[in-house]
């Protein structure tokens, strides 16, 4: 059952997941500290920690019913040394804060099993990039760190069901993004892909319900996602497109273009070489960005959930919409025509 | 278009900046860190190129200097640079 006043700490208090589980936290009644990378200045109780570079401070060494570690850098093209440090010696450092009777909640990622289907492997080869590998091996390390410890993994995580709400903007954001600045010419992926992502809400339920004792302390590693019930990517495309451009229109500004769908053995035999001869820098600085989503979306076998979460295409929706309104200038602007690279603006100024 | 002028177009160019950081501050100098202190990623400095040079009537910003950019000032001088104040050190 639910403890008012349980002592909750939550690291990446600041982050898309760590944020909304704040917020949830509080409202039940937990009495929650957080920690960040840079702390808050809205917020006194979350502190400043870069944890997987110094030891926790003083303030935080306290008796704690529950620890929920959110912090995480998602970011897939990082180098082993800054992955490692970022999302492995993040967990080290937290043994020190967790007690006997302290519930620990590590969230992880629903592709933290890699290619093979299992976080036991230390070999990077076995992943599709560098954040799985370091999360697959967090949670071998948190594993042998904590006694209570519930693993929950999710897949890409957006905005509240409701209101689209989100304190970042990261992953699929990064695809709504890229096709507003005019930089996504198409999106690479199998037509039988999906697009698994959750609601930041039910997410933050269900770590809730994990560090309150709300839920079972039964279920040591729990995927949350819509699995089946994922939207095939073309259809997550044209829901966003179509959030963006009522957001637009809306605004007085021309529709942009729903980019095609390219096979990914297509791509790389015929759009790929082109792109690299004829794009800017630019361009190409964000088609990198995008080619990281490609494994993701060339999954065909949807995700095998626990927690199944329904409903994905209205959020991916109302998520669009608030990111619009949170970024004007970014969602107003014209959608800029793929051409060569163009001649320096400032060779010839004087 | 003096030098009064400059100064308030760089501080429509640091207004611009504080505007889209992703950790929402409420306001930047020209030693503030784009990516360190104001939360920019690789895509948010491509969109705040993009923003600024719509904002300012500016052809395209060049691209070399996009990986280079680390401080508010590498931005207000690619502006000043692109309007032909000053040229690009």
């Amino acid at each position: 059952m639910t403890r008012p006043g349980a002592a909750v700490l939550v690291t990446g208090a600041t982050g898309l997941v760590g944020s909304e589980l704040v917020a949830q936290l509080r409202a039940g009644g937990a009495c929650v500290a957080g920690t960040s990378r840079r702390g808050s200045p809205a917020d006194p109780e979350i502190v400043a920690w870069d944890m997987g570079a110094e030891q926790a401070p003083p303030a935080l060494r306290r008796r704690w019913d529950a620890i929920v570690n959110a912090a995480a850098n998602t970011r897939w093209t990082m180098g082993e040394a800054e992955a490692t440090a970022a999302n492995v010696a993040s967990v080290r450092a937290l043994e020190p804060l967790a007690g006997a009777g302290t519930r620990v909640v590590h969230v992880s990622t629903a592709y933290a099993t890699g290619l093979r289907g299992s976080v036991e492997s230390a070999d990077p080869a076995d992943y599709r990039n560098t954040y799985e590998w370091s999360k697959a091996h967090a949670e071998r390390v948190a594993r042998e760190s904590f006694a209570n410890l519930a693993v929950v993994r999710p897949p890409l995580v957006v905005g509240r069901r409701g209101d689209g709400r989100a304190a970042r903007f990261a992953g699929m954001y990064t695809l709504v993004r890229g096709l507003t600045i005019g930089t996504v010419p198409a999106v690479v992926a199998d037509p039988d892909a999906r697009l698994d992502a959750i609601p930041v809400d039910d997410l933050g339920q269900l770590l809730a319900e994990l560090a309150t004792g709300a839920r079972g302390g039964d279920e040591a590693v729990l995927t949350i996602a819509a699995g089946e019930r994922a939207p095939r990517v073309e259809e997550a495309i044209a829901t966003v497109a179509g959030a963006l451009n009522e957001w637009r229109l809306a605004h007085g500004h021309e529709p942009v273009e729903c980019p095609p769908l390219i096979e990914p053995e297509r791509w790389r035999r015929f759009h790929r070489p082109f792109a690299q001869q004829h794009l800017s820098p630019r361009q190409l600085l964000v088609m990198q960005l995008l080619e990281s989503f490609e494994p993701y979306l060339a999954l065909s076998e949807p995700l095998r959930p626990d927690v199944e979460v329904r409903g994905v295409l209205p959020c991916l929706r109302t998520s669009t919409a608030y990111w619009a309104a949170a970024n004007p200038r970014v969602a107003a602007l014209e959608p800029r025509p793929w051409r060569s690279p163009t001649p320096s603006a400032t060779a010839g100024a004087s | 278009m003096g030098p009064g002028f400059e100064s308030s177009e760089m501080a429509a160019v640091r207004a611009l900046v504080a505007e889209m950081s992703p950790l929402g501050v409420a306001s930047v100098e020209p030693h503030s860190a784009l990516v360190a202190e104001l939360g920019f990623d690789s895509l948010g400095l491509v969109e705040l190129l993009i923003v600024i040079e719509d904002r300012f009537g500016l052809p395209p910003l060049e691209d070399r200097e996009l990986l280079g950019l680390e401080r508010v000032a590498d931005l207000e001088a690619l502006v000043l640079a692109a309007q032909g104040r000053v040229p690009l050190r």
